[in-house]
């Protein structure tokens, strides 16, 4: 049983770290209904600009962590105003591309400047880890899951209780009727990609702290693994998001301990095939329905 | 504005639809089409299905552009602006096929419409302060007149989707009325309404006419509401305007009742 809550424990810190990462796969899916699959790769971007923060200006690891999710929420802005917006009418197939392009540009870049290097992540963070009983919690797993709770429950108060979040809400529902009651739909695409970027820095900045390694493709796999979680929980809606990103966190980890590790990712994919054989909408989906 | 003193025009006219044409292709929608509307009056578009009506609704919410002919609101050019532009000047609408957020609830639905009004932007929503949650309390409180004014204080909490047909058109009287408009579109408000629900309608035209003072300009198939409720009617037949005048004079318009029915006093057999 020991080991059951162990790894829910890891699975929960890994979960809440996927999750965040998820919200920004689902938040622009919702308005502009395209996977941004540059995504992971802005993460990984937000986490060296953390890095240099940390290791070349010295900022302590909370100020550290503001500033890169502020520059990287600038960034995500950027992207989407110079790969997405001129494309934006097209075939949805021509911004994929796009945003094939972006990644590849953003990873090309990474290695230009910091070479293709694994770099260690000294956060400084110390402390005695939690034990209770045989389950221990450590510092680095209380701060990835404390932060992104609160950044969830950041995004949870945003979305339903502030008049942008509302408007938000209109124009992830229908664009075309967004724009016909007066929201400047140029600005929520704007700060949707602000705000999925600045959740994707945080989310890869505890990544980096947790595993003590960033380098130019850990967007990959982390960008991977959250698009699943936010299919899992039906792409489009938030709180499925968070769902998806947590229940797979705990469940690739159980199965990891009880099965096998080699099976974890294995795990993680037909845990979505079955979950989209039984509801393909996603656990938290709505139907696209098409009226005349 | 020259234009508009040598037509002999005192004041300036909430809408002033300059002989517009609008082409689809080959299709001719609307031909050389002319009129306009003062402040505070309640004009109506009637016309036989495939007039034009909702089209010319569309050109003056920047969904269609003129492809000929000049659109003024209160004397300014429109052709071309965005329609979050013109919501945010002062043009709000509703719409045939009824367009809420139906997963968002009845007070989120009119807080979407009052948004083009606030500046709470982003860092404001994300900071918050003092200011910032004052102005919200006050926004709020203001959707919740409107949504009293159409009668769905009990409702809200309730997702629009779960509202009866009746209660949705009405719901999009009030989003039109949060974004503060001064020219309010009703495009068939009382389609789908029973006879109760019909009258309380016209009450409702009537008193955000008056009380709210705004102009209004109205679509709609039933001649007795349009008769009953307007001061002043447009006809459209075909894309083209057949006629235009006070209820008096269109139900005697000898070109309106060939046109719009073809027998001898249809305007009266229209209703059903």
């Amino acid at each position: 049983m020991d080991m059951f809550f162990q790894q829910l424990v890891n699975g929960l810190t890994v979960g809440s770290l996927y999750a965040l990462i998820a919200l920004g796969y689902t938040m622009v899916y919702g308005i502009l209904k395209i996977i941004n699959f540059a995504h992971g790769d802005i993460l990984m971007i937000g986490t060296f600009i953390g890095l240099v923060l940390v290791t070349k200006f010295h900022l302590a690891f909370v100020p550290a962590l503001l500033v890169a999710m502020l520059i990287t929420a600038i960034m995500g802005i950027l992207v989407e105003r110079i790969a997405y917006r001129p494309v934006r009418t097209a075939d949805k197939l021509i911004a994929l591309l796009s945003a094939l392009g972006v990644s590849i540009f953003l990873v090309n870049f990474a290695q230009l400047v910091w070479g293709t290097a694994t770099h260690p992540f000294p956060a400084n963070i110390g402390g005695d880890p939690i034990i209770l009983g045989e389950v221990h919690i450590g510092i680095l797993q209380i701060w990835a899951l404390g932060v992104s709770l609160l950044l969830m429950a950041g995004l949870h108060l945003f979305v339903n209780h502030t008049q942008m979040g509302v408007a938000m809400r209109a124009t992830s529902y229908n664009v075309d009727y967004a724009r016909l009651m007066g929201i400047n739909v140029d600005n929520i695409i704007s700060v949707t990609f602000a705000i999925g970027s600045g959740l994707a820095a945080a989310a890869g900045i505890l990544i980096g702290v947790y595993y003590d390694a960033v380098y130019p493709v850990m967007g990959y796999s982390a960008g991977l693994k959250a698009f699943t979680a936010a299919v899992l929980g039906g792409i489009g809606s938030i709180p499925g998001a968070m769902l998806g990103g947590l229940l797979l966190g705990v469940l690739e980890n159980e199965g990891a301990a009880y099965l096998s590790a080699g099976y974890k990712d294995a795990i993680a994919f037909a845990l979505l095939i079955i979950i989209l054989l039984i509801k393909p909408t996603g656990l938290m989906g709505r139907n696209e329905q098409q009226k005349v | 504005m020259e234009k508009l003193l040598n037509r002999g025009v005192k004041s300036v006219k909430v809408l002033d639809i300059q002989n517009v044409t609008i082409r689809f292709g080959g299709l001719e929608a609307i031909r050389d089409v002319s009129f306009s509307a003062d402040e505070g009056q309640l004009l109506a578009i009637i016309g036989p299905n495939g007039a034009g009506k909702t089209t010319i609704f569309n050109a003056m919410t920047g969904v269609y552009q003129p492809t000929v002919g000049q659109i003024l609101f209160n004397g300014k050019l429109i052709n071309g602006l965005k329609p979050n532009q013109l919501v945010t000047m002062g043009v709000a609408r509703t719409f045939q096929n009824i367009r809420l957020f139906s997963a968002l609830t009845v007070l989120e639905n009119v807080m979407v419409g009052s948004q083009c009004r606030s500046r709470e932007g982003l860092w404001g929503a994300l900071a918050g302060g003092k200011k910032v949650a004052a102005n919200r309390v006050k926004s709020i409180q203001q959707c919740r007149e409107f949504i009293e004014i159409v009668g769905l204080t009990d409702y809200l909490d309730e997702l629009a989707t779960n509202l009866p047909y009746g209660k949705q058109r009405l719901l999009e009287i009030a989003r039109a009325l949060a974004t503060g408009c001064e020219l309010l579109l009703l495009d068939e408000p009382a389609a789908g309404m029973n006879a109760v629900e019909r009258e309380e309608l016209v009450a409702l035209i009537r008193r955000i006419s008056k009380e709210l003072n705004k102009t209004i300009i109205l679509i709609e198939h039933d001649i007795n509401l349009v008769m009953n409720i307007s001061e002043h009617i447009v006809v459209l037949d075909h894309g083209e305007k057949i006629a235009e005048g006070t209820p008096g004079e269109i139900r005697t318009n000898q070109k309106v009742i060939e046109a719009y029915l073809g027998s001898e006093d249809p305007l009266e057999q229209e209703v059903v």
